[in-house]
């Protein structure tokens, strides 16, 4: 779709896009999203008349939020659900959003904040909180042939350890950015957007490979904590199972709410994967580290 | 006085060779424990009982003189009675 018709979508019924089990109708009367998303989710498969999880939308504020008029709001089934923000952060504010829905509304998973990437089955946990660099290596290992299941939040099915992809742009903060740009100046980046909460804000297209697989699970094998360092070579520990249980289970979104069920799936992940610290700086050694995994 | 699970605590767990994790179903809240600290833990979830008897079967399974085990042993539950997941058993005239 050209940029007018992904436009005409947005104002006119929504545009229906398909990622990995969910399946989200997205609505805005802001023209300067249209260009973004065309950018975003080119490889993603767009539907008609699906089953829709989730009906979202950001639009100017009216109603009750009428004051903030150059402020928009994120609302799902037309009700605000994020705090407005100004209208330059139209797109950050559309994925966060899209994150929102998803831990708040998508119990069915245990949902831990962490990336996941795959390549020959050998499939990586890198959980991590925000800021510790798991986006960035995340995108580089992307980037390098490794496939990207998540580089948010990680979907873990009740039944099993395997993790549902939910590939979705890769959101980049700050230095990692101009870091991203120069490794993989192939890659397609949207628009950068500052004065975010988080800093400077900007999204990398999920390869279209892992795309097309997002109806393909993964067995972790790893879970991997990485932690980026300034100058650091890179450097691989192991982590006790109890002290990887502790964090996996810290990490969780909804650990609380699932209470037990959340307790035996984390053990269980933790008991199948070898876990380790990982400290890294340049891109191309911590890639060649996940290489040797394969 | 006898020390005892804490009252409505229901554990379900999961080792780690030197490790153990725990779920307190009543407070839904998850721990990590050395392997000591789940040793006493999960004599005290078979039946109310004594420092004394956990220090003598301590004594009789590591070699550890009566005085370092009952430090031990009282240090653990202490520990565990501040998390809430053991409480003492006082006797009722």
């Amino acid at each position: 779709m050209d940029r007018r018709a992904v436009a005409g979508a947005l104002a006119d019924g929504g545009l229906v896009i398909r990622c990995g089990p969910f399946t989200t109708r997205i609505m805005s009367d802001l023209g300067e999203l249209a260009e973004p998303i065309r950018l975003l989710y080119a490889d993603f498969p767009l539907v008609d008349d699906a089953l829709i999880d989730f009906h979202v939308s950001v639009r100017r504020c009216s109603g009750v939020y009428r004051r903030l008029r150059r402020h928009i709001v994120f609302l799902l089934d037309d009700e605000p659900a994020l705090t407005p923000k100004v209208r330059r952060l139209a797109l950050p504010l559309l994925e966060w959003g899209a994150n929102w829905c998803i831990y708040r509304h998508a119990h069915q998973y245990l949902i831990v904040h962490a990336a996941v990437v795959e390549k020959k089955g050998v499939a990586c946990l890198l959980p991590g909180t925000s800021g510790a660099g798991k986006s960035t290596l995340c995108a580089a290992l992307v980037s390098r042939g490794w496939r990207l299941l998540s580089d948010e939040l990680a979907l873990l099915r009740p039944d099993s350890a395997e993790v549902l992809p939910a590939a979705r742009p890769i959101s980049l903060k700050n230095r990692s950015i101009a870091l991203l740009r120069s490794f993989a100046p192939e890659q397609t980046f949207g628009p950068e957007c500052s004065e975010t909460p988080k800093g400077v804000v900007a999204h990398m297209r999920p390869p279209a490979d892992s795309v097309a697989r997002m109806d393909e699970p993964a067995l972790p094998s790893r879970i991997i904590f990485p932690q980026w360092r300034q100058d650091s070579a890179p450097e691989l520990w192991p982590v006790s199972k109890g002290r990887a249980f502790y964090r996996v289970a810290d990490g969780s979104i909804n650990y609380p709410t699932l209470g037990s069920d959340a307790f035996h799936q984390v053990a269980n992940l933790v008991e199948r994967c070898e876990c380790f610290d990982f400290r890294y700086s340049a891109l191309d050694d911590a890639v060649a580290t996940f290489d040797t995994f394969v | 006085m006898s020390w005892r699970l804490a009252e409505g605590v229901t554990l379900c767990w999961r080792d780690f060779g030197d490790e153990a994790a725990v779920f307190n179903e009543a407070s839904g809240r998850t721990h990590v424990c050395d392997a000591f600290s789940a040793w006493v833990l999960r004599a005290v979830e078979g039946g109310p009982t004594t420092l004394g008897e956990l220090a003598d079967r301590l004594v009789n399974e590591v070699e550890l003189d009566e005085a370092d085990a009952l430090g031990q042993v009282d240090k653990a539950l202490t520990l565990l009675c501040e998390k809430e997941l053991v409480e003492p058993q006082r006797r009722h005239p």
